[in-house]
C-alpha cells in the first residue's frame, strides 16, 4: 500500500527531514530532494555530485512512479542503508570504498565532525601537519 | 593532536575540554567507528602530513590513570610519538593491518544512529529498539554497547560497563587495532 506525505527523516551525512511516500519497505522521494537527503542528484548520466556521476546499471531499480527510491539510490552509491517505515526513518552509512581506503590504502579518509561551538569542521582542515587522531568519550 | 569524542552531542563533552588547548571535535555520526573501524576508546591514529596513516588503530593512554586495569604505562607511547615527529622514527607495530568491520557490525552504527535521532525526537520507543539491535548486532563495540548506556539510563561505569568487559574479553578482547603488550 502507498502512502503519501510522510515526514521522513533520513540520517546520512546530517540528520533531513524529507516528505516521501512510503511503498510498503520503500521510501519514495521527489529527485529534487535527493541532493539535500544523500548528496547526489539523479540525472541522464546517472548519480552525480558536482562534475562526478556514477553511471547506473539498473536505473529501474530506482525509479517508482511516484520518485526515487532513497534507499536503492544509497545502496546504488555503495551505501549501507536501514529503513524503519513505521518510524518513518532511514540511516544511510559510509561506503566500504571510504573505509578501505583507511583500512587497505591507509590514507586517513576525511570526515564532517562538530567542533564544541557546534560548527562543522572537516579533519582535513589539520592536513599538511604530522598529527595524532585521538578517539575519547564520556562513557 | 586532534582529539575527537564519540558522543552524542557536543554538551556532554564540553565539560571534559576545559581548559584543552588542542582541537576537540565531537563525532555523533559514528563516523571515526564507520570510517577508520574505532570500536573502543581511547584509539590514537598517526597521521602524517600527506595524510597517511603511518601507524594504525592503537589503544593509547593518556595519562596512567588506569594502568592498573590496563598494565599499559602512557610514556612507552609518548615515547615513540617523539622519535616520529624527530626523525620519522616509526614502531615495529606500525605495519598492523585493522580488521574490516563485518556486515552485522556496519548495520549495528545504522541501528545506533537511527536509536540516537530517535531519542533526541522524543521517540524512546523507536530509540530503545534500535539500541537494543545495535548491542545485539555488534555486543563487542563499545561505541555501541557501552555509548549506548548513558542513552538507555546505564551507568557506563557500573556493572554494566565490567560485564560487557568480561564478554568482551570472553570472544578473545576483539579490539580493532593494536593493543600494547603490559609493561
Amino acid at each position: 500500500m502507498t502512502e503519501t506525505g510522510h515526514t521522513t527523516t533520513v540520517i546520512a551525512e546530517d540528520a533531513t527531514k524529507v516528505d516521501a511516500t512510503w511503498d510498503g519497505e520503500r521510501p519514495i522521494v521527489d529527485p529534487g530532494l535527493l541532493t539535500a537527503a544523500v548528496g547526489w542528484d539523479l540525472k541522464p548520466e546517472g548519480l552525480c555530485r558536482d562534475e562526478a556521476c556514477i553511471p547506473l546499471s539498473d536505473r529501474s531499480a530506482l525509479e517508482h512512479p511516484d520518485g526515487v527510491d532513497l534507499a536503492a539510490v544509497a545502496e546504488a552509491l555503495g551505501r549501507p542503508v536501514l529503513v524503519d517505515s513505521d518510524a518513518r526513518m532511514v540511516a544511510v552509512g559510509a561506503p566500504a570504498s571510504d573505509r578501505q581506503r583507511a583500512l587497505v590504502n591507509r590514507l586517513a579518509p576525511d570526515a564532517t565532525l562538530l567542533d564544541l561551538e557546534g560548527t562543522q569542521r572537516r579533519l582535513s582542515e589539520w592536513s599538511g601537519t604530522r598529527r595524532l587522531l585521538v578517539a575519547f568519550s564520556s562513557w | 593532536m586532534i582529539a575527537v569524542a564519540i558522543d552524542e552531542n557536543v554538551d556532554v563533552v564540553a565539560p571534559l575540554a576545559d581548559g584543552i588547548t588542542y582541537p576537540v571535535l565531537v563525532d555523533t555520526e559514528h563516523r571515526l567507528p564507520e570510517l577508520y573501524a574505532v570500536n573502543n576508546v581511547p584509539t590514537v591514529v598517526w597521521i602524517d602530513e600527506d595524510d597517511r596513516i603511518v601507524r594504525p588503530n592503537a589503544n593509547e593512554f593518556g595519562s596512567d590513570m588506569f594502568t592498573e586495569f590496563t598494565g599499559i604505562h602512557c610514556e612507552d607511547h609518548m615515547e615513540q610519538v617523539r622519535a616520529w615527529v624527530r626523525d620519522g622514527t616509526v614502531p615495529d607495530d606500525a605495519g598492523y593491518e585493522v580488521a574490516d568491520l563485518a556486515d552485522d557490525e556496519i548495520t549495528a552504527h545504522l541501528h545506533f544512529r537511527l536509536a540516537v535521532h530517535a531519542r533526541r525526537a522524543g521517540r524512546a520507543d523507536v530509540a530503545e529498539r534500535h539500541f537494543a539491535e545495535a548491542k545485539a548486532l555488534a555486543p563487542h563495540d563499545f561505541t555501541i554497547v557501552r555509548a549506548s548506556m548513558p542513552l538507555t539510563g546505564v551507568d557506563p561505569f557500573g556493572p554494566a560497563f565490567f560485564e560487557l568487559y568480561g564478554v568482551f574479553e570472553a570472544a578473545g578482547s576483539p579490539y580493532r587495532g593494536i593493543r600494547r603488550p603490559r609493561s
